[in-house]
Order: structure tokens, then sequence, then C-alpha cells
């Protein structure tokens, strides 16, 4: 009897979840009819409506921007064009949570401003209809950016899908200093109280790193150095110049580089191996900190400012934001070291100066030819100088030679800090020739370009995968094994090291690799890759 | 005020004949209808909040894509299901995943008891209350600090735990870096920020406890291990068995965030789980469709195990949850 | 209202069987096992046991707040142990400095009484209801209450439901979708049901009393217990959540504490999009950021600190029962 009551009630109680399940609203691809001309749209010349326009732009800002409809520059734009534009832009923390429901939710803006979708979105909603294709709106209402797409090819082929169409607009900035993150530098002082040259090899670095520890360069009577402290999963800080010196092979984030027009997986070749497996004998030596493989950046990153110097080397993009003001002067850049068979390799990393979603026109806009010759605008270069740091006059002032340059920051306030309250972003292409005649580098840009070109340009041993937009397909092949090869090779990456186990368990790893479909995944990328230089051409 | 129907006590609650079956059920329904007017605002909740968005589960069965809505993304059946199943993290994930929570409840479920069983036979008020707020303050802070303060206190150059070790002449420990110490940590961190709270349920049972029970208990001559034993832990049993069941019920989950902010590449082997594999799934591209596919899967498992624990506490003739 | 039914509660628990409670203490015998020996072992242990386990949460907690005046790199560096190095109140200046605080604060008291109210007032009905061996359908119930637990519709139903619902962007959508715990139901299920003596209410309908007048007049107040801890429980939640308000309000001015300090910790953690321009502020903003986390545990834990030791006094033993007696 209780047994009986019990099923009926789970009975009921399922139908009554079933039931309720119900239906739910779905989306329609409705056919967009292009009302500009209701409001007195001009071809030509400004503004762009005669009667002034109210669009809604949703999509991130930094979270120290202002509500955009405050900022100098945007209001200049509206007083230009007579768009007026409701902003609804939160920081990026913030839309990351809301980003799904408002694309799930069918609430979508006239626009997506600073968009913050993933490739894997952006194929996907241009395919099912929320975001509009551009190509044919950017032929016939963007002459600016036509004519940098013509003169191009690389970013249009970056920001087309492979269905063809274009769905978001691009946002470059060519300072060439992406591709090289993680510079290397030592504790010169060190080297001096040694006795020590500055290695230019990795055997002479190695050696330094074996003196930092053992012969109590900060003599303070304690065995307290940490020879080498680096971090595995942050965006400037990898050990992958000394993978390849030791293993003969460049090697970034990725684990997939280009050479000879060849896409390469690079954790499960000998070079990879003798490479780990070096690194391995370096921390059996007590070389590495072991905390390389544990410690997030705010930790990382005080190591070099404890109250007695205990850092000898470090990989970060940046000098002085590891150890302070006052130790600047004891470090200096180490570079790339000739390796084990006497080759310099600077390890390319794919990080991407063309940024796809800066952005994108939604199913909701009814009026996309005049939003399209708004966003037109931007990308004057001019203009793109001011959408990424400020309107001249603020940020930005004309020198003699009628280049812009930066207006140093008033006290109390940084550069960075400043740029991101009066600097909207968004769409612009600032080339690497428009950084000799249009706008000048900042400083400290500049500083990094000139050790690029020093230290790590010269030894270029990779290219970098090209900004590819792959398609639907593709990218549910890749990521689905992706995550598990990338969780695979980091953690044994991690434990050969500290245990030096490499030997041992190489053959299972290679043919877990494969099990994980490896080959296919490269075989992707490569398909891709050779889609993106024939759409280049 | 409400008159007394004579009913009450003259139907106390015996099955009808088998043909006034139907009758006498609307009957008795009717008759407690004040009790249903007591539970309409928790039912009302439960199917507007709970039951309304439920259709939303049947993504883990189509390939949602958010522009088709739901029910206009194309059905594929039990493909997610088959594909976590099949994924070469499986057998690892439900391992870690059990093993985490099982240690743990273990090891954890244990503490707030015996923390409530000698609160409360503190003689002095004050310090009673003192050590309550104590007890239970680390519930407040957030995990991302306790994990913080995992990592500094727990560092092998600088932390005081290895600072100790090396003072009586041991060798420092890499904690955050090895495998077999992630549970310990994971669970030992747990207990450390949970028991207080928790501690607070049973205290609750254990007031509602007649003082005259111990009076009476300790005019007979028993000491405070025996009153424990024979009134205090019978008195909160129920309690006891039902959270356990609750327990139980929960193997399966495990605090996604905080297992996150501990994983380092070299604690991997024991620290990935279910919820962090999830999370990683779906970071690669909005695979709403997976991540759900796999938190179903997780809820059955426990809904299963909370079925057989509570038929199992139900036939040992403890409190059951229905 | 009691007074309607004075002789009630007691005639029950002469009645109930199993004793002389009622009758006077008699007089302890001295120099029994238990009081010269056990009991103050007891004691030695549990005061041993609870002044470790103090120690061990303490030294944590004043650790924060040494850590929230502190020189970040000084903490990170393992410096830190019982005095603030590198002493600062950066972190305390930059959250007070945003004008936002103070309005957050009023909304989180408004969010967590009211979530409270409504919350222990609808699982106290309901728990009530369901303890209730009588009541017709109470499998049912359950079972619709505990699937709940276990198949979850997902963020973004519930975002459109709260949207159909008309919610959005208000007061409701922070303090109902999540009100009813089930877990908290239960517990307060078998409170109800272990304390609530069947004779008691037995006795009260003798009496006459409807199963309101019951509930209301005799169960909620011999149910100190269980109601301050219900309310302890969800105070603490409502205070801590911000998720809901995360997702359901777009209106800053109405955002909770706990979200404002997120957004202040946010703001300070500022990192330009890798690569380019602002390359000054990472290294700074970590160091902000590492600052304001110790200090926003201490400004957010503060008010809870202060008003639950208060709650605690209604933890005094045998208060249900003890009610009964009076």
């Amino acid at each position: 009897m209780r047994h009986r009551r019990f099923y009926t009630a789970t009975a009921i109680a399922i139908a009554g979840s079933v039931l309720l399940a119900g239906c739910a609203g779905g989306g329609d691809a409705k056919k967009i009819e292009d009302k500009s001309a209701d409001f007195g749209f001009n071809n030509e010349g400004l503004p762009i409506v005669d009667d002034t326009l109210a669009l809604t732009f949703g999509g991130t800002k930094s979270p120290l921007a202002p509500d955009y409809s405050e900022m100098e520059l945007v209001q200049q734009w509206e007083k230009d064009t007579n768009i007026a534009i409701t902003w609804k832009n939160v920081p990026e923390q913030v839309y990351a949570e809301k980003k799904n429901l408002m694309l799930a939710s069918d609430e979508l803006p006239d626009v997506l401003y600073n968009t913050g979708l993933t490739d894997a979105e952006i194929v996907q909603n241009g395919s099912n209809g929320t975001l509009l294709p551009l190509e044919d709106l950017i032929k016939e209402h963007a002459p600016i950016l036509s004519g940098i797409l013509k003169d191009r090819p690389d970013i249009r082929a970056a920001i087309t899908a492979s269905d063809g169409h274009i769905y978001t607009l691009p946002s470059v900035e060519e300072l060439g200093l992406v591709q090289y993150p993680n510079f290397l530098y030592i504790n010169t002082s060190w080297l001096d109280a040694l006795g020590l040259p500055m290695p230019s090899t990795i055997e002479e670095y190695r050696a330094a790193l074996e003196a930092f520890g053992t012969q109590d360069p900060n003599g303070n009577g304690k065995a307290d150095e940490i020879p080498l402290s680096f971090r595995t999963d942050s965006f400037c800080a990898n050990p992958n110049d000394l993978i390849a010196a030791l293993g003969g092979q460049p090697e970034n984030n990725d684990h997939r580089i280009v050479r000879d027009d060849t896409v390469e997986f690079t954790a499960n070749t000998d070079g990879y191996k003798a490479g780990v497996d070096a690194l391995g004998d370096w921390y059996a030596d007590g070389l590495i900190d072991p905390e390389s493989f544990s410690q997030d950046d705010v930790a990382y990153l005080s190591k070099g400012k404890s109250a007695t110097p205990v850092l000898g080397s470090f990989f970060w993009w940046e000098l002085k934001e590891m150890v302070g003001d006052d130790r600047v002067d004891d470090y200096e850049m180490v570079g790339i070291l000739e390796g084990v068979d006497g080759e310099k390799l600077a390890s390319v990393a794919n990080n991407q100066e063309i940024g796809r979603g800066a952005m994108a026109i939604t199913r909701a806009n009814e009026y996309p030819s005049a939003t399209m010759r708004w966003a037109d605008r931007l990308f004057d270069p001019v203009m793109s100088a001011q959408v990424n740091w400020g309107p001249i006059g603020v940020t930005l002032e004309e020198d003699e030679n009628g280049i812009l340059q930066q207006v140093p920051a008033a006290a109390g306030e940084s550069e960075g800090e400043r740029r991101q309250k009066v600097a909207p972003n968004g769409p612009k292409i600032t080339t690497q020739k428009d950084f000799e005649t249009v706008v000048a580098p900042e400083p400290r840009a500049k500083e990094r370009q000139d050790l690029v070109a020093e230290y790590y340009a010269p030894h270029k041993a990779n290219d970098a995968y090209p900004p590819v937009l792959l398609s639907n397909d593709e990218l549910e092949q890749v990521s689905f094994a992706a995550t598990d090869i990338n969780t695979l090779v980091k953690e044994k990456f991690a434990s050969w090291i500290v245990n030096g186990s490499v030997n041992d368990e190489w053959g299972g790893y290679i043919s877990q690799l494969e099990s994980m479909g490896v080959d296919d995944v490269i075989a992707t990328y490569q398909s891709a890759y050779d889609r993106f230089q024939q759409g280049g051409k | 005020m409400t008159t007394e129907t004579p009913s009450r006590i003259l139907f106390p609650g015996k099955p009808a004949s088998k043909p006034g079956r139907v009758r006498s059920h609307l009957r008795r329904a009717l008759h407690s209808w004040q009790l249903y007017v007591l539970l309409t605002p928790a039912v009302a909740y439960i199917v507007l909040f709970k039951y309304w968005p439920m259709y939303g589960a049947q993504i883990a069965f189509r390939d949602y894509n958010p522009a088709d809505g739901f029910a206009g993304s194309p059905w594929v059946g039990l493909v997610h299901f088959i594909r976590f199943i099949e994924s070469f993290q499986f057998e690892r994930l439900m391992v870690n995943t059990l093993t985490v929570n099982a240690l743990g409840l273990l090891l954890a479920f244990p503490v707030p008891i015996v923390l409530a069983l000698i609160v409360n036979q503190l003689q002095s008020e004050r310090f009673k209350k003192l050590t309550q707020t104590v007890l239970y303050s680390p519930s407040f802070i957030s995990v991302v600090v306790v994990v913080g303060m995992i990592h500094l206190l727990f560092s092998p150059r600088s932390g005081i735990v290895n600072n100790a070790i090396v003072t009586f002449g041991g060798d420092p420990i890499f904690f955050m870096g090895s495998p077999d110490w992630f549970r310990p940590l994971y669970i030992g961190s747990d207990i450390w920020q949970t028991a207080g709270f928790s501690m607070i349920v049973y205290l609750a049972a254990l007031t509602a406890i007649d003082p005259a029970l111990h009076e009476a208990a300790r005019v007979d001559g028993a000491n405070k291990w025996q009153r424990i034993r024979h009134i205090d832990i019978p008195g909160i049993m129920p309690v006891i068995t039902i959270l356990f069941i609750l327990a139980i019920g929960n193997l399966f989950n495990l605090g996604f965030e905080k297992v996150l902010l501990m994983q380092t590449d070299l604690n991997l082997p024991t620290s990935e789980v279910i919820q962090t594999y999830v999370y990683k799934a779906g970071l690669q591209q909005a695979q709403f469709s997976y991540s759900a596919a796999i938190g179903l899967f997780n809820s059955l498992i426990n809904l299963v195990l909370l079925l057989t624990f509570n038929w199992v506490a139900r036939r040992s003739g403890q409190s059951s949850l229905w | 209202m009691t007074h309607t039914l004075p002789t009630t509660p007691a005639r029950l628990v002469e009645s109930s069987p199993s004793d002389n409670r009622l009758l006077p203490p008699r007089p302890r015998k001295r120099g029994r096992f238990g009081d010269r020996f056990a009991d103050p072992l007891f004691n030695t242990i549990a005061i041993g046991a609870l002044v470790l386990a103090m120690a061990a949460i303490i030294y944590p907690m004043y650790f924060i707040v040494i850590a929230s005046f502190s020189e970040p790199t000084e903490i990170l560096n393992g410096n830190v142990w019982l005095w603030p190095q590198g002493f600062t109140i950066e972190g305390y200046t930059r959250i007070f400095s945003d004008s936002t605080i103070l309005r957050g604060f009023g909304n989180s008291v408004m969010y967590t009484v009211l979530g409270t109210i409504i919350s222990v007032a609808t699982i106290l009905c309901a728990a009530y209801a369901l303890s209730r061996k009588d009541l017709y359908g109470r499998t049912f119930f359950m079972l619709l209450f505990i699937i709940t637990m276990f198949i979850d519709g997902g963020l973004i139903a519930r975002y459109l439901v709260v949207r159909d619902l008309g919610m959005l962007d208000t007061i409701w959508a922070v303090v109902l979708p999540g009100a009813v715990g089930v877990w908290n139901l239960i517990i307060a299920r078998a409170f109800f049901e272990n304390n609530v003596p069947g004779e008691l209410r037995d006795a009260a309908q003798m009496d006459g009393a409807s199963d309101f007048r019951f509930f209301f007049s005799i169960v909620l107040p011999l149910s100190k217990p269980l109601i301050f801890l219900m309310i302890m429980i969800h105070l603490v939640a409502n205070w801590n959540a911000f998720f809901d308000a995360l997702i359901f309000l777009d209106d800053e001015s109405k955002y909770p504490l706990q979200l404002v300090l997120r957004n202040v910790l946010i703001q300070s953690e500022v990192t330009s999009a890798g690569g380019t321009g602002a390359l000054d502020s990472y290294a700074a903003a970590q160091r902000l950021g590492e600052l304001m986390k110790y200090g926003m545990i201490v400004i957010s834990t503060i008010p809870l600190l202060i008003i639950l030791p208060f709650m605690q006094k209604h933890f005094t033993k045998g208060a249900l029962l003890g009610a009964v007696k009076s």
C-alpha cells in the first residue's frame, strides 16, 4: 500500500513536470527591410540621417568607463551623424553572465559594440540569423573600410566566416608586440657579484642559475634564492623559449605552430620531449621554483619585490611590473639563448593583432545602412586612434610633423586609467604604417617594440597560426578534443618536470594523444589555414 | 476563529472501506483545508520558479541554439550523454568526484555533531555564545579568499605550515603541487569553513530536548558522557538521519568554484571533477547542451542515491524524507 | 493568544508517559562516579577541543584583518604573521571612495530583511503542513519538492520565466526566485515532526482549536529555536547572495552591497586586453585587487558578526518543551 502510493505520487509528480515543460518561444529569422530612408538617409556626407535616428547599442566597456553617452568623443559622433545612441554597455565580467541570456531571450540591442563574442558565438549567431551579414553593406556604405580591406586581404580573410559572410567588424592594432610576450630577464647584479658573464647560451644560463642557487648571491646566509620562476598558463610568463633552446623546436601556449605553411602540433615530438626532460633535470637540481606550477599572477609578481631580493631569473613582458621601481637596474633582458644545437629560436605566440568581435549588427536593427555608415567613420586612421586612446585634445595631440602623440597623464592618474575613461574602444584599424604616419605608439609600447626588434624578431623560428575563423563544424570537432588534449598536455608537462618521469610515461602519453584525435585536430587546423591563405590572395 | 469539526476526532485517519475510499480521501483532504492553505505559498513558489523553468532541461537532449529557442533547437536524443560517458575523462571524473565527496562526508559529517554536543554541555552562557560566534564566522568568508589563504599558508617557501615543518627538521612539502594533498586540503578547509554553521542546526535540535530529562538523568547519577550518549544523541538522531540522507543525495555535487581555484597543473590527477570539467568544456564553446546533459546525468545519480538511502533509512526504522 | 488555552500544554505534559520530570528535583547524590571523575574529564576534553578549534579558526580570521591593512607583496612573501606589514589603508580608501557603497548597503538590508521574512514564513508554514502525518497527499507534495533539488531548468529558462512574470529589474527578482530552499524545508519539517508531540495537537483539537490556530498560537511560539535557526540561515544566505541580482537587475542603483563590492573589485583589477597600450596598470591593479579582497571580507562580514550573536540567546536549552511547562 505504501509502495503503491509512493509510485503513484512519483508518477504524478513526473507527469506534472513534463506537462509544465510545455513549449517555449522560438526565434524566427525575419527578413530585414532597411528603413534608413524613413529618417532621411544620406548616402554621402554628414549628417548620416536628416531626422534624428535612435539606436540601442549593447556590449562590454571598461569597468572604469562612464556611460558612453557621457564621453566627449561619443557626443561628438552624435552631433556629426544625427544618430542618437542609447548605450547599454556593461563591464566584461557582468556582460559575460548576461550575454547568453540576451542572445537567448530575444532582447537584442540594434548593435553589439565591443561584442565580447567568441569565434564560436560569431559563427553560431551569424549562421542562425541573429547577426546580419555585413559584406554587402560594407561594399555599399563603408568606403573607408572597403579601401582598407582591399589593401589588406588578410584582414578581410580574418573576419570572413567559412560561409563567405562577414558578421563582425574588426579591431586592429599592429604594434608587433603580442607575438613575443615572454621576455626573459636575469639578475645582473647577482651575475656581477658572482663574477659571471651575461649568459648567451643555454649552458651558460644553466650555470648561472646553479650559481644563484648555491652561492648565496644576496648574501644573507640563507639559501632563499629562487634561481628561476615562471608560470604555465599566463599570457607572458611561459618558458616556451627555454623548451625551444633545450629541445630545438619552437613552442607556444597552444602547442600549435606554423612552419613553411604546415601546421604542427608541438607537444608530441622528440624535441618537446628533450626540452621537458632537460627542464626536469633543472628542477631536480633546484633551479626551478616549485610554485611555477601553482602560483597566480599576483603571487608571481610579488616574488620580485620581496624585502630581500630572492629572484634570479624570470619571464614577464615588463621588467618594472615584476621587480618594482627600485630594482629595475639590477636586471637585464636575456632574450633568446643559443640552444643545445647551436641555434637561437624565438618562439612566436599565436596571439592576434586582428580582433574580430569589435562590432556586429543584429537582426533587431531596422537601419543597417545608416548603421554601417556610422561605423565606417571609425575606420578613418585618425578616428581609429581616437577610438583607441581618446579624443584629440584630451589624450592625443598633433606634433610638428602632424603625428598624434600621447598627452602625458596628469599627476595621480596613469595613462592606462585615463584611456579607459575617455576612449570607447570598438571598431578601429591602426596598421603598422599608421603607427609611422598617423599616431605614435605610446612610449612604453615603443620601448617594447625596440626590445622585440633587438632581442626576438631576428631569431623568429616559426609563424603564428593566423586568425582564421573556423566553421561551426570545425569548431565543434576541435573544441571537444582540445579540452582533453590541453588538459593532458598541461598536466603531464608539470608532472614530468617535477617528477622527472617523462621517459617512463612518454609512450602512453603519445598513444593517449592519438586516441584523443590530435591528428584530426591538426588536420582541421591545416585545412582552415589553407582556406585562410587562399582567402588572402 | 473556526469552530472545530468533530469529525477530526471521529476520523482518526483509519483507511476507509473500499467503496467509500475516493469520497473519504476527498473528505480527509477537505477536512484539513487549512493545512493546504499553509502549503499553498510554497507550492506556488516551486511551480513558478522550479517547474515552469524545467522545460529548459530539455536542452540536454537537443543541440541548443539560443536563436531557435528551446523547442526550436534540433532534437539529438542521448548524443550528449553518450559523448560524456565515452569521453576519456569519464572514469577519472567519476572516481575523483565520488572519492572527494565520500571521504568528505565521512570525515566532515560528524564534526559539527561533536561540536554541537560539546557546546551544548557548556555551563557558561557567555563562553557558549563566544564559541558559537567564533565557530561559524568562517562561513562568511568567500571561497576565493579561503583558497587564497590555503595557497599562502601552505606555500612551500613562505607558508607558515612549511616553516613549522622545517623548524622541526622536516623537508618542506609542496602541498598545492601534489595530487596526494588535494583531498586532505579540500576536505580540511571545508570542515574549517562549514562545520561551525552546520553545528547551529544540531544545536537548535539539541535545545528542543527537555532539560528535565537531563535533570532526571543527573539525579540518577549519569555523567555527561552517559547523558550525551543516552539523551542527546537519540534526541537529535532524526535530524542527523535527515541531514545524512540529504548529504548522500548530494554525493556527486562539489563546490566547483573551490575545486577550480585549488587546481594546479600538478594536482589534476585528483582534482579534476565532473563540475570543473563541465565548466571547462562549456568555456571552450557555448556548449549549453553538453553541460546541461552532464548536469542532468549528475542529478540522476544523486536522485538514485537519495532514493536508495531514504529507503534504507525507512526500512531500518529511522526517519525518512517522506 | 495562548492564554485562551491555558491548561492544554500542562495537561499534555502530565499525560505523557515517560516521567517523573515534573517532580521537584531530588537532592543530588554526591560522590557518584559521574561527578567526581567523568565530568571533569569531559569538561577538560571539551574545553580543550573547543579552544583548539577556536584557535584554528581565529588565527586565519585575524589574518584576514591584518592582511587587509598590509602591503600585498609582504603578505605574499610570507612576512605577515602577527602584525600588518607595510601598513596601508589604501584598500579601504578605495572601497569607501566609491559612492555607491552606501546605497548598496541600504539595498542589501532591504533585500535581506524582505527576503528573509518571505523565506522563513513560507518555509515554516509549508514545513508544518508537511510535518502532519494526516496531511492527505503528503508523499506527493514531498516528492514535488524533492524533485526540484535534482532537476533544474537552467539559467536561461529561469531568466525567461522571471522576465515573463514581469519581475526583471525589480526587487522581486532578487527576493523571490531563491526564496524556498528545499533543504531548509526538510530541516524545518523534521523539527516539527520530532518536537511537536501528536498528543499536543489532539489535546488542542479537543479544545476546539483549528489547524491555523494551533499552528500560529501554539506551535510557532514553541518553536523559537527553529525559527531563529531559519532566520539565521536566511539572513546569512541573503546577505551574501549576489548572483540573482547580477542576472536580473540592470539598474545599478538597485545593486546589493555584494554586487557593488564585486564591481569595485573588478574596477581595480582592470587589465588591458593583452599586448597593447595600458601596460602600466596591470601589476598595480593586481596589487590593489589583492588589498581590497581582504578589506571587502571585513566590511561585508561585520554587520553579520554584530547581529548574529543577538540571535543566539534564543538557543537556550529546552526552549521548546521548557516553554510548554511554564
